[in-house]
């Protein structure tokens, strides 16, 4: 876990667009099943106890994504029974158990995205790239607090002054609107030293602390190898599966299979060194 | 001009080629991989055009703070059950400076507020619905500043359409194209969230119409900013 943060953040976050990337797209069950198993064990690696809320949702999500499809599909060749003169068949359930399964990936991959990708991180990918657009983004997380902050103040002041203890609508926007009131001129100040200090003129220069090592550039083509192979496997059909009209025969590649299961199971490399490091061997940590 | 160049490739060229890449690979979601692809796009362009243009430091700090009260107006009013003031401030926003402050507003209000309560695929939609409200908000503020019962209106409408816009994310996400059995029952299934949207949009705007217009008068007469010259109308005595 904290091995895994000492990677230039672009290097995550281009693993979890290419895990991703696949997994939601695909209707392969071998590919979902993969990208299911990686991020059911990654997430518990890094969140234990914290994720067995997520791991309920996913369930459920799954169960009514598969109960509910055949209600909406009619195409299939295995009826199971009617429902209102309408088939309810066996493809179109299986489907929907893929779809909840996709859906369910997406989750659990965004989890382990928030838990590892800091928003510090993203401004710093991006930064260099969208000045403008870090600026803006890095100002609101600065005003929130101190917005807040002051709405506090203005609350205390508020029943000081013997206003009411209840909350209510009326209350809370008239205090709200006074906290607009009192930042927006102080934020115009602010644009004002901008100015004054030279903001938007040419030549500005942009500090960057991180630098781009051998182990990031290692794992950036690890993790963009074998998705590129699995995008190539995807392209030329060999990894093609359908529902309609019956489940299809085909659609295990090994190679590209193998090469998905990979991918998302590399993280547990630096899980299980660090855990085993820990373990045996306290001085080489 | 640079920068335009690069939007109208954006439009021609890359939306195009994301789609065909699209039913290249994932044949049974392509709508959905395109759908989403073209969302994304489309607000990349956006904010690489806005990143490219010379704009003051005066609209940039506004931007942030008009972003940072609508994601602190989600925590200060989450004590009434889903109402929220983020459309009715974006609205207001966008009226008085300008379409392009209410894009953005809109966008980096989606954003940063799903840093606090949850990113997901649903981010890019989300931040095309709310840039929208404020981008139409703003084409039409000459109208609406002058008739409240206008502004309400275009509350309440623009609260149904972005409860539309999000149904059909949620439709795409789930089939990969749409069925339009299952948008139906999803948008019946979803129609007390559109109704508290639209409901909350007319309360937050009546609400704050006057102490927010009178606010951004007196920033515009003060600092000579946003985008109504001080001629014509003043009748938010103050």
């Amino acid at each position: 876990m904290c091995y895994l943060k000492t990677f230039d953040p672009t290097v995550p976050m281009t693993y979890f667009l290419c895990v991703m990337s696949i997994c939601v797209f695909t209707v392969n069950p071998y590919l979902q099943l993969c990208a299911m198993t990686g991020g059911i064990i990654f997430l518990v690696c890094i969140k234990k106890k914290r994720s067995l809320k997520l791991l309920a949702l996913c369930a459920l999500v799954m169960a009514v994504m598969a109960l509910t499809n055949p209600l909406f599909v009619h195409r299939g060749m295995t009826e199971l029974f009617y429902v209102a003169n309408q088939p309810y068949t066996l493809e179109a359930l299986l489907y929907g158990l893929s779809l909840g399964c996709s859906i369910s990936c997406l989750l659990i991959w965004f989890s382990i995205w928030s838990e590892l990708i800091t928003q510090d991180e993203i401004l710093a990918v991006f930064g260099k790239r969208m000045p403008k657009t870090a600026l803006v983004i890095s100002m609101i997380l600065g005003f929130i607090p101190k917005l807040h902050s002051k709405y506090i103040s203005l609350l205390h002041a508020w029943y000081a002054g013997g206003g009411s203890r209840r909350k209510s609508l009326k209350r809370t926007a008239l205090i709200f609107t006074a906290c607009l009131a009192y930042e927006a001129e102080q934020v115009i100040d602010i644009s004002l030293s901008m100015k004054a200090r030279g903001y938007g003129l040419k030549n500005r220069t942009y500090s960057h602390k991180r630098h781009f090592r051998k182990k990031d550039a290692a794992a950036l083509a690890f993790s963009l190898g074998l998705c590129i192979t699995c995008y190539i496997l995807i392209g030329s059909s060999r990894l093609d599966y359908w529902y309609y009209p019956r489940l299809s025969p085909e659609g295990f590649d090994a190679l590209g299979v193998g090469s998905y299961f990979l991918l998302c199971l590399s993280p547990m490399y630096f899980i299980i060194k660090e855990k085993l490091l820990w373990r045996y061997c306290p001085a080489a940590s | 001009m640079k920068a335009r160049v690069v939007s109208l490739c954006v439009f021609l060229l890359c939306i195009p080629a994301v789609c065909v890449i699209g039913m290249l690979f994932f044949k049974e979601r392509s709508v959905s991989f395109s759908c989403i692809s073209v969302v994304v796009l489309m607000l990349g362009a956006y904010l690489y055009v806005y990143e490219k243009k010379r704009s003051p430091a005066a609209e940039l700090v506004i931007i942030a703070l008009m972003s940072a009260l609508s994601v602190l107006g989600r925590i200060v009013f989450a004590f009434l059950p889903s109402l929220k003031p983020c459309s009715a401030i974006i609205i207001l926003t966008a009226i008085y400076f300008g379409k392009e402050t209410g894009f953005m507003v809109g966008a980096f209000t989606a954003l940063v507020s799903n840093f606090y309560f949850g990113q997901g695929g649903w981010t890019p939609f989300q931040m095309l619905a709310w840039g929208l409200t404020g981008y139409f908000a703003g084409m039409l503020g000459k109208w609406l500043v002058k008739n409240r019962f206008l502004l309400l209106a275009y509350g309440a409408v623009i609260g149904v359409f972005f409860s539309l816009l999000m149904d059909l994310y949620t439709c795409l996400w789930t089939d990969g194209k749409i069925i339009f059995s299952r948008y139906l029952a999803l948008i019946s299934a979803a129609a007390w969230v559109t109704v508290s949207y639209a409901v909350s949009n007319v309360i937050f705007l009546a609400l704050f119409m006057q102490p927010m217009g009178r606010i951004f008068d007196r920033l515009r007469v003060k600092y000579a900013i946003g985008i109504y010259p001080p001629e014509g109308e003043n009748n938010n005595e103050s």
